[in-house]
């Protein structure tokens, strides 16, 4: 028997072994002559025999109206899901604050002194990508930056005395304590 | 009176697609058609007897709340058959290890032929203690096409593996099997 035939007939084992397929006499003749196939034929009954028990274990039907009950019934949030929300709800608030104390004393414009030149590392901070604030709307925006701003800074933006890059570091410390403790 | 002829079974990317269109019925088919063929799967690959149903029952849940996963290029059955795979892992880890119950007396049909039938058994039984020694993708690839009579190119597609490749696991899984069988 040539390599081809022998390829052919191992290829069938399985739909044999299954019933969706039968072996000629011939066939079953030439399976058991050959050492390699016979004990290839021998692993994959095994296996078949070893399903037939699995296969004994399961009642469809039970199955079937099981998972259908089951499908019905609406799946229960995850638990973690409020918990999670609230922490990227928190980081957001802080990355906003932290990106309005860099960023507006570059927007306020002239309406200040003229403004110290931008440190290096915070004209690098203009670029700090925020996928947190993706997901907010326009409205949860605009009342982040409200909230940031008045309390954040104990007054109006407009009233600070002076732009955030002109604070000391100290007062920069207080004034984040400032807003940590409000948010 | 002659008979009516039997219309073909509805193939499972019609059913699928009768289910997600809101027909409760075409889930019971799904479930009917595959459920055995799951059982077999899951019990050749270590489940516990007593717990095959219920994770029979588990795979299409998961499977039903997942179907937008369901590329349809592969077949239904070896897309359940990975996700009857991942979930017996997940039970493998829960306990910490295999843990192998032979073949229960009351599993078995009335023997008509006692020795070859206990022949047969332990072979049965050699052959899954030798299956729970390969490894993960020999072992999916051999139960998918011995239990499944899936081709090689839908085991592939089912495993993200290429047909060649599966045959080749294939081959090795039999190679070591047989040796178990000696």
């Amino acid at each position: 028997m040539n390599d081809i035939e022998r390829t052919r007939l191992a290829d069938r084992m399985p739909r044999v072994a299954l019933g969706q397929d039968e072996w000629t006499p011939a066939e079953l003749g030439r399976v058991a002559a050959d050492a390699d196939l016979a004990a290839e034929w021998r692993v994959v009954q095994a296996a078949a025999r070893l399903g037939d028990r699995g296969a004994a274990l399961v009642d469809p039907q039970r199955v079937a109206v099981a998972v259908t009950a089951r499908l019905d019934t609406p799946v229960p949030v995850s638990g973690r899901s409020g918990p999670r929300r609230a922490w990227w709800a928190v980081t957001g608030l802080a990355a906003a604050a932290a990106l309005f104390l860099v960023v507006w004393p570059a927007v306020r414009g002239p309406a200040g002194p003229a403004p110290a030149p931008a440190p290096v590392a915070a004209s690098g901070a203009l670029t700090i990508d925020l996928p947190e604030l993706e997901a907010l709307d326009e409205t949860s925006l605009a009342q982040v930056l409200q909230g940031v701003g008045p309390t954040g800074t104990g007054g109006t933006l407009e009233s600070t005395t002076a732009p955030a890059s002109d604070l000391t570091e100290t007062e920069l410390h207080t004034l984040l304590g400032e807003f940590e403790e409000v948010s | 009176m002659t008979a009516l002829p039997e219309s073909p079974p509805r193939p499972d990317a019609e059913l699928v697609a009768a289910w997600r269109a809101g027909d409760q019925r075409a889930a019971t088919s799904l479930v009917e058609r595959h459920a055995q063929a799951v059982g077999r799967y899951l019990f050749s690959a270590g489940a516990r007897a007593e717990d095959v149903e219920d994770l029979v029952q588990e795979t299409f849940i998961r499977a039903f709340r997942a179907l937008e996963g369901w590329r349809g290029e592969s077949a239904l059955r070896s897309w359940l058959f990975t996700i009857a795979g991942n979930l017996l892992r997940d039970d493998y880890r829960r306990r910490k290890g295999r843990q192998f119950v032979p073949i229960e007396d009351r599993d078995l049909a009335a023997p008509s032929d006692p020795e070859g039938e206990l022949a047969a058994d332990d072979a049965a039984e050699r052959l899954r203690a030798g299956l729970a020694e390969l490894p993960r993708l020999q072992r999916e690839v051999f139960l998918m096409r011995v239990q499944g009579g899936e081709d090689y190119a839908a085991i592939a597609a089912a495993l993200g593996t290429t047909p060649g490749a599966a045959r080749v696991h294939y081959h090795h899984a039999v190679k070591r099997l047989k040796e178990c069988l000696g």
